[in-house]
């Protein structure tokens, strides 16, 4: 949920981070001209929620080469309905359920061309290199993530990486409190038991 | 004979190393430009739909006014995270033509709402913990754990408060009171979905 402050970024050294490409911070506060005084700003969006999104997609299981793709559509989509999206945490709720549906659409397109490849005879697997797979525990774990099904995974990805607790989750996907539960606990028990089955490398 | 780690601590090792995972600067900014790039391609159709303020405002804006940051507090999950190397980026989205993102017929409408409101009192408060403990203000979370108590004696997230007291005590101070804590709230909960959470938050640092 939290760390202890000094293991936090500074909120200066992201901002200089970002920096380059982004519009500047305006000291002067002075808002883009949505329509509502209290809608949120895009660059703001961006700013404070880019890595949740960024991970979010490669922890559902978007394909390496897509993720950045993924990314930019979930903000395109969200700059469409900033009016509606003012209440800080309902818009990282939806945030992350807009991000579902788009890494679910890259993945059909991903399994569609990945078919057309191998009615092609081509054996080759169509996954564009991640440099990130150089971080084996990293990637071993998106590889048992594969194991699970939307609806675990998504619960899973709350928990284990965002540490959102059981009632948050059951308000941000819409489910019943009992269903975070056991979905969490079936997602625990199958990464478990693929853990056992794959062996512990020396 | 080698022992084979429980999978349990083993899938919480892999877990810690996927959360060390992080986007660099270079594949913020690389995106910045790539969403900049597909908002300016929008037709003005659709810089209009759904919204009187308009894409073609918020390009204008984008680009020149910018705006006030709120202080963000990324919160690595590891003192050293490893950061995904800005070729995971891929070429920049402004080198091609920018379509528009897919039709979502499913998408969701903002913004979300609890999925039970007899609870939604209680959720604010637990909501309000975490914003606490999430801005570095472990005391403020603490206040907020002990009123959940005394409104809610008998409240439904009691686990989910309780372990955020456990958070808040190890952030403030990993120390024999926290670790106090610690224990009580896993004699208490010894199957619960947040014990290897609230254990990592009292870990040495």
């Amino acid at each position: 949920m939290t760390e202890p402050a000094h293991l936090r970024t500074p909120p200066d050294v992201l901002a200089d981070a970002l920096r380059p490409g982004l519009p500047p911070a305006d000291p002067s506060g002075s808002a883009e001209p949505t329509t509502r005084a209290d809608a949120p700003q895009l660059a703001a969006v961006f700013r404070a929620h880019h890595d949740f999104v960024w991970s979010s997609a490669r922890r559902l299981g978007c394909p390496p080469g897509s993720v950045d793709d993924a990314v930019q559509e979930v903000f395109l989509i969200a700059a469409r309905k900033l009016d509606q999206l003012r209440e800080p945490a309902a818009l990282r709720s939806w945030l992350f359920r807009t991000t579902m549906h788009v890494v679910r659409n890259h993945r059909r397109g991903h399994r569609r061309r990945e078919d057309r490849h191998a009615l092609a005879g081509r054996d080759a697997p169509d996954h564009t290199p991640d440099p990130s797979h150089r971080y084996e525990a990293a990637a071993e774990l998106l590889v048992l993530l594969d194991q699970l099904d939307e609806d675990r995974r998504a619960v899973f990805v709350l928990t284990a990486f965002e540490q959102w607790t059981a009632p948050e989750i059951a308000g941000a996907l819409g489910i019943k409190l009992n269903t975070v539960y056991s979905r969490l606990r079936s997602a625990r028990e199958l990464l478990e038991r693929a853990v056992l089955a794959r062996g512990r490398r020396p | 004979m080698t022992t084979r780690p429980d999978p349990t601590s083993e899938l919480e090792r892999l877990i810690a190393a996927e959360a060390a995972v992080t986007p660099s600067a270079a594949t913020r900014a690389a995106n910045w430009a790539g969403l900049h790039a597909r908002l300016a391609a929008a037709p003005a159709s659709a810089a209009t739909a759904g919204s009187s303020s308009g894409l073609a405002k918020l390009l204008v804006v984008a680009a020149v006014a910018g705006a006030a940051i709120a202080a963000v507090a990324l919160v690595p999950r590891s003192p050293a995270p490893v950061t995904a190397p800005a070729a995971a980026a891929g070429p920049a989205a402004p080198e091609r033509a920018a379509p528009e993102p897919p039709v979502l017929e499913d998408m969701p409408s903002p913004p979300a709402e609890p999925g039970d409101g007899s609870w939604d009192p209680e959720l604010v408060h637990l909501q309000r913990v975490h914003a606490a403990l999430r801005a570095g203000r472990p005391a403020d979370a603490r206040a907020l754990v002990d009123e959940y108590g005394e409104r809610w004696p008998d409240g439904v997230f009691i686990e989910e408060i309780e372990a955020a007291r456990v958070l808040a005590a190890c952030a403030t101070a990993r120390d024999a009171a926290a670790r106090r804590t610690l224990a009580a709230f896993l004699r208490r909960w010894p199957e619960s979905l947040y014990g290897a959470r609230v254990r990592r938050s009292c870990d040495p640092p």
